[in-house]
């Protein structure tokens, strides 16, 4: 399946990058530092003060040509040099090619999806994403991370075919103090889906327009990407433990419409996660399926500045059976679950300063993860940055375990 | 047979808005905006601004394509202009590949930074100011129109005077008045360009004079009615923007 991927890819890149009338380069220089604001007990983190410090070159090449059947391709390939893991190493960002024939795309290779109307908050929209980098206040670019798939799209609809598994990444113990109610020291294996035509994962959107109204209608079949203890815990005297974890089967119904309102933006997206290998509800390390609501709203306030709240809930749909499976020494959620986000954005000065502040608070949870942001653009190529990454909360909740992880990240962005 | 009695001022502005905001059944052209600050210092956006009049209305749908600087290359607008409600706009994040629907009742609020507002962009709806036709002048040897406009609702300026070009009904110049009777902004008309039977503004400047800056807008490769297919102005043009109308 791997090889048929690749292949399909190669035939694309082939065909378009035949007869190129320009090829552009471009690319970005990045230098980026997090500093933890707190001290803590690093034993387990070998990047202490610094979880963050690296210098990235991302180049980006791109062409298309025209004829009956357009082609276009785009590489973005990282050179990253990081000075947490003494490093250098090479992350392929975008690499695909695209066909076009009248209204229909066909793009093929790694590349970043994403779709759904949340600001952070993800409802119908389960592709990859890399939280640790969000967490450290990498460039929000970082958050995607690029799926190798074939997509399809033509006027209302997108299908996406993902043969090859890529799980979130999520914050580990490297950069990240945090508690782990599993065994430190274990031996951790990760079985990821196979690359096999059973395994591909499919996700569908259907889109339109009602009157001023954008509606949408989201499907998935695939994987969670968040990894499942496989079985139980081993018992202590196991020396050393073993844990192999899973990426349990999850499929997603969705639909989402957005429009405006009392001259802003309103939204409402919803759907469903049907969590297939526990459906019962009684496996506790496998998530619950579960019913997600999110609505927004976003205004402007005044000249160059904005605001947006955004609430959304998690429902379990088998609580009973989830709170009666709980393992002792684990977080265990509560049924409903709220999340509450506020953004506010300020341009200033020729929108040259751009000011930026982001909170989510974990409403059921008593958490909260505030982001604030200045960005000046010093030149038209050269910019600086500080953002800060404020974890707050108390206990083993989704964002106060982080709160030792507190940080400021400081980055320069060089543009040509 | 004496003179042609003048057009009341309604009309000239809507001749104006006609003239400066519809040429054709559509536009393609090549935009190069210049920020200049008090000293001099200038920051260049470049961008494709593609236009389509849709129906007899005055609803229109505008296509940006940002091809410099680097921090907002191949980022794309698409804007639903109607001429007596808020604008439906949507962007699209290269970085991420996300399209995102933004709200846009901030029609007086700057077009990427530069001296002009969304409205000074793509237009105004005729019903937003009460407008005086003040008197008639010559401006640069053009045979002017001059107006003074009041915006009915609360605006950044208290009033406005415009010199309209009696023939192309292009305005030459503006004066943004505040409500203590200074000249807040003022826009020119630097170069008109006839292209395909339709007269364009190539060349203009707003200057904003508290603040000492200005903005100067070139317009190449002005192109009207070239038959854009409605398809360029859906979300599938944000993400695959239409390459051929943007050199």
């Amino acid at each position: 399946m791997t090889r048929a991927c690749c292949v399909v890819v190669l035939a694309l890149l082939g065909s378009s990058t035949q007869a190129l009338g320009d090829v552009q380069t471009n690319g970005n220089v990045y230098a980026l530092y997090s500093i933890r604001t707190r001290n803590v007990d690093c034993e387990q983190t070998p990047s202490c003060a610094l979880p963050l410090a690296e210098e990235r070159f991302q180049l980006k090449m791109s062409g298309s040509s025209e004829s009956t059947v357009a082609s276009s391709f785009l590489g973005t390939v990282d050179f990253v040099a990081d000075h947490v893991t003494h490093t250098t190493r090479v992350e392929p960002r975008q690499i695909y090619a695209d066909l076009t024939w009248r209204s229909l795309t066909v793009r093929g290779g790694w590349q970043l999806i994403t779709w759904g109307i949340g600001d952070y908050l993800f409802v119908n929209d389960v592709f990859p994403k890399n939280f640790e980098s969000f967490f450290l206040g990498r460039p929000t670019e970082y958050l995607k991370e690029p799926s190798g798939a074939l997509r399809i799209t033509a006027p209302h609809i997108d299908f996406v075919l993902l043969p090859v598994f890529e799980p979130d990444h999520l914050p580990s113990p490297l950069r990240f103090a945090y508690t782990d109610p599993l065994p430190p020291d274990a031996i951790r294996t990760f079985s990821t889906p196979a690359p096999a035509v059973e395994n591909t994962e499919a996700a569908l959107r259907l889109s339109g327009t009602v009157g001023r109204w954008d509606v949408a209608l989201y499907g998935y079949r695939g994987f969670s990407r968040s990894p499942a203890l496989a079985s139980p815990p081993p018992p202590p005297s196991d020396v050393p433990p073993t844990l192999v974890f899973r990426y349990p089967r999850l499929n997603t119904a969705g639909a989402s419409v957005e429009g405006p309102l009392f001259g802003g933006l309103v939204g409402v997206e919803g759907a469903y996660y049907d969590s297939e290998d526990d459906r019962a509800g009684s496996n506790p390390f496998i998530d619950n399926s579960e019913v997600r609501a999110l609505a927004s709203y976003s205004h402007p306030l005044w000249e160059d500045a904005s605001m947006g709240v955004q609430a959304l809930s998690q429902t379990m749909m088998n609580y009973d059976e989830y709170a009666a499976a709980a393992v002792p020494g684990f977080p265990t959620l509560k049924r409903l679950r709220w999340t509450g986000t506020l953004r506010f954005t300020q341009l200033l000065v020729q929108q040259l300063v751009q000011f930026n502040f982001f909170a989510f608070v974990g409403i059921t949870e008593h958490d909260a993860y505030l982001i604030p942001s200045l960005r000046y653009a010093l030149t038209d190529n050269l910019s600086a940055e500080a953002v800060g990454n404020v974890f707050l909360g108390e206990g083993e909740t989704s964002l106060g375990r982080f709160r030792h992880n507190s940080n400021v990240r400081l980055g320069m962005q060089y543009g040509f | 047979v004496g003179a042609a009695a003048e057009p009341d001022a309604d009309t000239i502005v809507r001749r104006s808005l006609q003239s400066l905001y519809y040429g054709g059944s559509d536009m393609v052209a090549q935009v190069t905006m210049s920020l200049i600050d008090s000293g001099g210092k200038s920051r260049v956006r470049s961008l494709s601004m593609l236009r389509k009049n849709v129906g007899a209305g005055g609803e229109q749908r505008y296509f940006i394509y940002f091809h410099s600087p680097p921090d907002v290359m191949d980022m794309t607008f698409l804007v639903h202009k109607f001429p007596d409600k808020d604008d439906d706009r949507w962007m699209f994040i290269p970085a991420v590949r996300m399209v995102k629907r933004v709200a846009a009742s901030d029609k007086r609020s700057s077009f990427v930074g530069s001296d002009f507002t969304y409205d000074d962009v793509s237009g105004r709806d005729a019903l937003d100011e009460k407008s005086t036709l003040v008197r008639s002048e010559v401006l640069n040897g053009r045979p002017c129109y001059v107006l003074e406009s009041v915006p009915r609702e609360r605006s950044s300026f208290a009033k406005r005077i415009s010199w309209i070009d009696k023939e192309r009904f292009l305005p030459l110049k503006e004066q943004f008045i505040s409500d203590k009777g200074e000249t807040i902004r003022t826009f020119s008309a630097d170069e008109v360009k006839e292209s395909g039977g339709v007269w364009t503004i190539s060349k203009r400047t707003m200057s904003d004079t508290r603040s000492g800056r200005r903005t100067e807008v070139l317009f190449r490769d002005v192109r009207y009615s070239v038959g854009l297919s409605d398809e360029v102005f859906t979300e599938g043009s944000l993400r695959s923007p239409p390459r051929q109308w943007l050199k």
